[in-house]
């Protein structure tokens, strides 16, 4: 997949699906929307899933916003 | 990847602490490189969590499980293969495996009796004149009728010497309480009896506020700083509600920073400061609890470890990272440990049902509460139909955020009504005994 809006959808739409969000803003960060570490591995799972490709989760702890999760998904996925 | 410079720490994890994995992760950065330590009790109890964990930290499962006070040494070998420059935890069911493993990596001897011991603090503290507040242990019923006599017979406490969160507590007024727990209860092991201090209103005079405070502070060696007073919650009493012939005692929220004036402020950070003297803590974050009384405030108890939620409030009120700071600590580097006030305020809230029994009935929406002024994160909400000891008898646990503490209250206000509203049951809203359940501090 490297259609950048299909993977910005399909992102969010796993964003709003585990942390039950609406209207996400890219500077949410995942940890204090109260995600913890296990919901942070099947987020990221999810996508990888759905993209056949690997997202660094060390990185989604390091940095849990959506802004940055759409770059390593978008990343991933080229 | 671990960075080779950098010291190795043990940390003795165990799922529902203080901090969670990746807390842990981020704040070791450029600091440690932090080896996980489980018990085997809790790697097989929890084999999802260690295989996280080993996604993130060199992992080891220890070769025993006994950790009584000052038994370490024989964990010795073990420890000299890791290569430790200290051991620390965030969970308090592991602070005597991670003391006496701290013990045997320093070969240093701790103080005698274990701090964390709720009988051995009552009586450190009362001889030193700290405490008002005077305990015996109880082992069995007779130890009960014993202790009460010795007490005075008034109302008094019967609790775990190590537990946490209210569990396991009793509150005893009279000789028919004490008969009712020796007609009830079957374990007898490891509790005091204590004297019952009387508790009087938070200074501020908000309703949803109670008597108790925490001081969260930090022991670097001799040094001590105080990183923040936080306000609480009345804690909610649900008599015989427990198992076990306890009560059913319930937190229910956090509020960072405390409105207490400074007076009162610097009572408290003076006062936990000598408590942990005499405890002899160092090297590591406490919670210790006080009690606002007509007659000032008391110490009520000393934990080894950083308090739940209360990295996470720091984080949202902009204040440091305690999780570090307890890494730091234990590692001796005081040159990490930077007091900042945080320059916002938090809220963790986690309200208990009026009543206990039954099921939830709500149409109260985690969306909803989420567009409440100042409502950062719903981790939890009770759902419509399903058992109220599901959430642990809680409506819900959210965090709350803002600027500063006048308007965290409002939000605070805002929320506490919209939950009471959003579960009131058909006997609340014909006058109903709601409160019957519930008791201050």
């Amino acid at each position: 997949m490297e259609n950048t809006p299909a993977v910005d959808e399909l992102v969010l739409a796993a964003w709003c699906d585990i942390l039950d969000v609406r209207s996400p803003s890219p500077d949410d960060d995942f940890f204090d929307l109260g995600g913890n570490s296990l919901l942070a591995v099947t987020l990221v799972e999810r996508i990888e899933d759905a993209l056949g490709a690997e997202i660094p989760l060390e990185e989604f702890f390091l940095d849990g916003r959506l802004a940055s999760l759409l770059d390593s998904a978008r990343t991933a996925a080229k | 990847m671990p960075e080779p410079d950098l010291p190795r720490l043990g940390v003795c994890h165990a799922p529902g602490g203080a901090a969670n994995l990746r807390e842990i992760y981020t704040a070791a950065q450029g600091l440690c490189t932090v080896v996980m330590l489980m018990r085997p009790q809790v790697a097989e109890a929890h084999p999802e969590l260690l295989r996280l964990a080993e996604r993130f930290f060199e992992c080891h499962v220890l070769p025993g499980d006994e950790f009584g006070h000052k038994s370490g040494g024989g964990f010795a070998g073990f420890l000299d293969a890791l290569g430790l420059s200290g051991v620390t935890t965030f969970h308090d069911d592991e602070l005597e495996a991670a003391d006496a493993l701290l013990e045997a990596v320093r070969r240093r001897p701790r103080p005698d009796g274990n701090p964390w011991d709720k009988l051995v603090q009552r009586r450190l503290l009362h001889e030193a004149g700290l405490s008002r507040v005077v305990a015996e242990p109880v082992d069995g019923p007779q130890d009960l009728l014993h202790a009460f006599s010795a007490l005075g017979k008034g109302p008094c406490v019967l609790k775990p010497r190590r537990a946490a969160g209210g569990q396991g507590i009793a509150f005893l007024d009279d000789e028919a309480d004490v008969e009712r727990q020796l007609a009830v209860r079957t374990d007898w092991s490891g509790l005091l009896l204590e004297t019952r201090i009387e508790h009087a209103p938070h200074p501020s005079r908000i309703s949803w506020l109670g008597s108790l405070l925490s001081v969260e502070t930090v022991s670097c060696g001799d040094r001590r700083t105080h990183l923040g007073v936080l306000d609480k919650l009345p804690v909610a009493v649900r008599r015989h509600g427990g198992p076990d012939g306890a009560d059913l005692v319930s937190v229910q929220g956090d509020i960072l920073p405390s409105s207490l004036p400074p007076e009162l402020l610097e009572e408290a950070t003076q006062l936990t400061g000598r408590a942990l003297d005499r405890l002899a803590v160092r090297d590591r974050v406490t919670h210790t609890e006080l009690l606002i009384t007509p007659d000032g405030l008391e110490v009520m108890e000393v934990n080894g470890r950083l308090a739940g939620y209360t990295a996470r409030l720091f984080r949202l009120a902009q204040g440091p990272d305690l999780v570090r700071i307890a890494l730091a600590a234990v590692l001796g580097r005081a040159d990490e440990i930077r007091y900042a006030p945080p320059a916002a305020a938090a809220a963790g809230l986690f309200p208990a049902f009026p009543h206990r029994e039954g099921v939830v009935h709500s149409s109260l929406r985690a969306r909803d509460l989420r567009d409440l002024p100042g409502v950062s994160a719903v981790d939890e909400l009770a759902r419509p139909g399903d058992p109220k000891d599901l959430t642990g008898h809680r409506m819900a646990n959210l965090t709350v955020r803002a600027e500063h503490r006048a308007a965290l209250d409002s939000a605070v206000a805002t929320v506490l009504d919209a939950l009471a509203k959003g579960f009131a049951e058909p006997a609340d809203a014909c006058g109903g005994h709601a409160d019957r359940a519930r008791e201050a501090s």
